[in-house]
């Protein structure tokens, strides 16, 4: 018996078309969170350039602009992540690279965002401690 | 002789490289969407590390925020945040490609100049309003 294989079959076989499709929608999911809240943290930050430190502190310490920094920073490595990561699949030929650059981004993004949850955290015990 | 399936990996489509195209509109743009998503990756870390500062107390911060107000330091912040308006509203219409709108060859080059007059515009005006607040 004969056996034909499409490319998607291939890839199923192979096991990542599914990884690939939960990707894809995460990025634009990410995408959609990320024009808000880049949007907000931009405004706000142009708002702050003359601010001092302790203004700055009062702002990053408010309940909500914490929870919105942290959405916003965990969207960023989370968006950031995947798109270096099709980038990466494009054009590095080496799958074993690609392995190892693709492993250092996702390292580097995980340790990027539980930094600034920590900061975060910080910086709302030292605004209202 | 019966043909056997093979379970040996074959290549993996790649994608075409950037020096096969001519430059055009629509393929610089795309481009520019990949280098400029690289540039705010590389600039996020430059946000933990300002929040690391607001963390770390008043002096952290006055040392991160010397760094961040030096003439290097305002160049790269204002190339980030052209990278920033560029990389959304070229996200935003390709947002709209993927509901199936603006295909066409012409909605295709509106849609892209629009991307190109939002970015730098929306960059001067933020240098602007930057410069009459300080």
């Amino acid at each position: 018996m004969t056996h034909f294989y499409t490319s998607v079959m291939r890839d199923k076989r192979t096991g990542v078309a599914h990884k690939t499709v939960a990707q894809w929608k995460g990025q634009r999911i990410s995408a959609v969170a990320l024009i808000l809240l880049g949007i907000w943290f931009l405004i706000e930050i142009l708002r702050h350039t003359q601010a001092d430190y302790l203004l700055v502190l009062a702002w990053a310490s408010q309940p909500w602009v914490s929870i919105a920094l942290a959405l916003f920073i965990s969207m960023v490595f989370y968006h950031s992540a995947v798109g270096l990561q099709i980038i990466i699949e494009d054009y590095i030929p080496s799958l074993s690279r690609q392995r190892i650059f693709i492993f250092m981004v996702k390292t580097v993004s995980l340790g990027m965002v539980l930094s600034s949850w920590f900061f975060i955290i910080r910086i709302m015990m030292m605004g209202n401690g | 002789m019966p043909h056997i399936p093979t379970l040996t990996p074959q290549p993996r489509p790649i994608a075409p490289h950037l020096q096969v195209y001519r430059p055009q509109l629509t393929s610089v743009l795309s481009i520019l969407h990949r280098l400029t998503g690289m540039a705010l990756s590389l600039g996020s870390i430059l946000l933990v590390i300002w929040l690391g500062s607001i963390a770390g107390g008043p002096h952290a911060y006055q040392t991160a925020s010397t760094w961040f107000t030096s003439p290097l330091g305002i160049t790269f912040l204002f190339g980030w945040v052209f990278c920033f308006y560029f990389h959304l509203a070229n996200g935003i219409r390709h947002l709209f490609w993927d509901l199936g709108w603006g295909y066409e060859l012409k909605d295709v080059y509106r849609s892209g100049w629009m991307v190109v007059g939002f970015s730098f515009s929306l960059t001067f005006l933020t240098f602007l309003w930057v410069l009459s607040i300080s």
